[in-house]
């Protein structure tokens, strides 16, 4: 058994302390100070006076007896002790270090000894005393300060940055501060490297868009070449074929008396390939111009352009008989009319052409889709398409069938074409011997209530002259797709490089 | 002046084109022979008397032009912009005779003060009906802007 905490004598054991301790309450701070001061040596056991004296004064319930609470001090200083954080106890009275745990001395690279009875800004928390001051004065009149994020140095100068956060506990008359203390130097040089790699990321992907722009305009400025090319080539064949058909034509008006029977058949198989050499190119001419126009896209009366289109294919109606039946109601649709026009033309004539041994029968009708999208179909009784052909037959020259039936295979690549220029779509249900569904869909062009301005009226077209004063400026599905093509195919080449 | 026979200025450069033009002219009734130039600068020498064509005996002043667009040297548009600018040219009748169908190319050429334009057609009838019209109009419009 020791002497009392009065005489200055350690006691043997925690429970004498504490029942020295009780006998006085009245003197206990003078105590406190002075064990901490007398014992360096006696570190754990000091600390378990201090936290004895913390659970006496006041948490200590009435059932708890001095056994269980030797037990409990002992649970929590190990906590203390090997905690990972740095842990200090302040005097708000003296501002200074009572107690330190062990990871205190891990992070600032002070001992113990050096810690106990210094100010907090002689180990540089805050750097100075004026800081030091000031933080003292917000904890006192908060009860609580926090820094996320300071930046402190150890005894031997090396830079560490921790999270602080100062507690003001009362414990009976008196106060305490409690700071705790976090190594976060690695999570903020994680943090770091991880703001650099975001960095270079965003740098690389912004390069890869700028190359895939720089490319993008490389690909549509040849692509671009390329229809003019297709334009002047089909447009210039199409001279010395036009002197060949003249002078064949002439041969055949003028000449046929004199020619024989083979001789005058010659002359009708150079005029009908010429014939057909002619509608080649009439219709490469389309495609390209479809691919060339300048697309503004305004709202349009689809009646109006429906019977434009009926018209323009009335010569192959006529022909092949075909009876077409136009189901209102039409709404408006936004679309550049001229192209609309085009790609009804051909989708109708191609209804009437591909049926076999009987009058053709058409169904033009709309069909309102959800969010805003109206469909268009054009349905015939002919021979249908195989699902195989399905993607194929909107490609140019690609035909299914040889002699059978007349076409130059570029029909519905303008049909494609315009819709994509339109930022519309086509798309076909068909089954062979029942016929084929063809449908197109652009979106719903607003009301005119809707609309409001009296300027924005739908437009109702002249057939083939159009000009569309309402400018919507639009991608083509045709550029999305290439870009997205691109940037996987830029994404692979960087992966493999 | 009254036109009872017109005189036409073929300019192209495509020799079987003005060839077939000229059949077409003639079966369609033109009795005076279709003049030629083969491409713009010849059309300009020979609108302006320069060289041979001063002998306008053989070469005598066009009553109209049919002016291709697409051509050497100098293509229909320059041709069809230098006769406007010419004081004594500026009302002559030209017939821009393409086988653009472009708006872009009818525009322009309405532009530079073309009297009509027309798309070359695809064949022998329609040539055949372009000349005869184009004959029967000269025959009722009796005066020429020229004089």
């Amino acid at each position: 058994m020791g002497g009392t905490p009065g005489g200055f004598a350690l006691p043997d054991d925690l429970v004498s302390a504490l029942g020295d301790y009780n006998n006085y309450r009245s003197g206990h701070g003078v105590m406190r100070a002075k064990l901490l001061g007398w014992t360096p040596n006696g570190y754990s056991r000091c600390a378990g006076v201090f936290s004895a004296r913390l659970n006496s004064r006041n948490y200590l319930p009435p059932f708890m007896n001095k056994g269980a609470l030797s037990v409990s001090e002992l649970r929590y200083r190990r906590l203390f002790e090997s905690a990972h954080d740095g842990i200090l106890l302040l005097d708000p009275v003296t501002r200074r270090i009572i107690e330190a745990n062990p990871f205190m001395e891990n992070i600032l690279g002070y001992d113990r000894a050096e810690l106990l009875g210094k100010e907090l800004f002689e180990i540089g928390l805050p750097q100075n005393q004026t800081a030091s001051q000031a933080a003292f004065q917000e904890l006192l009149a908060n009860g609580q300060i926090r820094y996320e994020n300071l930046p402190l140095q150890t005894k031997s100068g090396q830079r560490v940055e921790v999270e602080f956060v100062s507690n003001l506990y009362p414990e009976g008359t008196q106060q305490i501060i409690q700071c705790n203390v976090r190594d976060i130097t690695v999570r903020k040089q994680l943090e770091n490297s991880l703001r650099d790699a975001d960095l270079k990321l965003s740098r690389h992907a912004a390069e890869l868009e700028n190359l895939v722009n720089v490319r993008t305009a490389e690909l549509r400025q040849s692509n671009q070449q390329l229809e003019r090319f297709i334009y002047s080539i089909a447009h210039d064949l199409r001279a010395p074929l036009r002197s060949m058909q003249g002078f064949a034509q002439l041969l055949v008006l003028e000449h046929a008396e004199r020619l024989s029977q083979p001789g005058r058949d010659c002359t009708k198989r150079i005029m009908k390939a010429a014939q057909m050499m002619d509608q080649l190119l009439v219709d490469l001419l389309e495609f390209s111009l479809v691919s060339k126009q300048e697309m503004q896209l305004a709202p349009v009366a689809l009646e109006t352009v429906v019977q434009s289109a009926l018209t323009g294919c009335e010569n192959e109606i006529i022909e092949s008989e075909a009876q077409i039946e136009s189901h209102s109601p039409w709404p408006a649709v936004v679309a550049h009319a001229t192209t609309l026009r085009q790609v009804l033309v051909n989708l109708i004539g191609n209804a009437v052409k591909f049926v076999a041994g009987k009058p053709p029968q058409v169904q033009l009708r709309s069909e309102e889709r959800p969010n805003g999208i109206v469909r268009i179909w054009v349905e015939d009784n002919g021979i249908g398409i195989p699902m195989e052909f399905h993607e194929r037959i909107f490609q140019v020259f690609q035909r299914l069938h040889t002699t059978s039936y007349a076409g130059t295979g570029i029909g519905l690549a303008i049909v494609q074409k315009g819709m994509d220029r339109m930022s519309g779509r086509v798309g076909l249900d068909s089954t062979p011997g029942e016929g084929s569904r063809f449908w197109i869909e652009l979106p719903k062009a607003p009301s005119e209530t809707e609309r409001g301005s009296p300027e924005l009226r739908v437009e109702r077209p002249e057939p083939d002259h159009t000009v569309n004063p309402h400018k919507i400026t639009h991608t083509s599905s045709e550029d999305r797709a290439l870009s997205s093509r691109l940037s996987t195919l830029d994404s692979r080449l960087h992966s493999s490089v | 002046m009254i036109i009872d026979n017109p005189i036409i200025l073929a300019v192209d450069d495509d020799d079987c084109a003005s060839s077939l033009v000229s059949t077409v002219f003639e079966r369609a009734g033109l009795v005076q022979p279709i003049q030629f130039a083969r491409d713009g600068m010849e059309a300009i020498d020979y609108l302006s008397g320069t060289g041979a064509y001063s002998d306008r005996v053989q070469y005598p002043f066009p009553t109209i032009v049919l002016l291709d667009l697409n051509m050497p040297r100098k293509n229909g548009f320059e041709v069809l912009a230098w006769i406007r600018q010419q004081p004594g040219l500026k009302r002559l009748h030209v017939y821009v005779l393409s086988s653009s169908s472009q708006e872009e190319d009818i525009r322009r050429c309405y532009d530079l003060g073309a009297s009509s334009y027309l798309v070359k057609p695809g064949n022998l009838e329609g040539l055949m009906n372009q000349a005869r019209c184009l004959l029967a109009w000269l025959k009722l419009s009796h005066i020429s802007p020229v004089a």
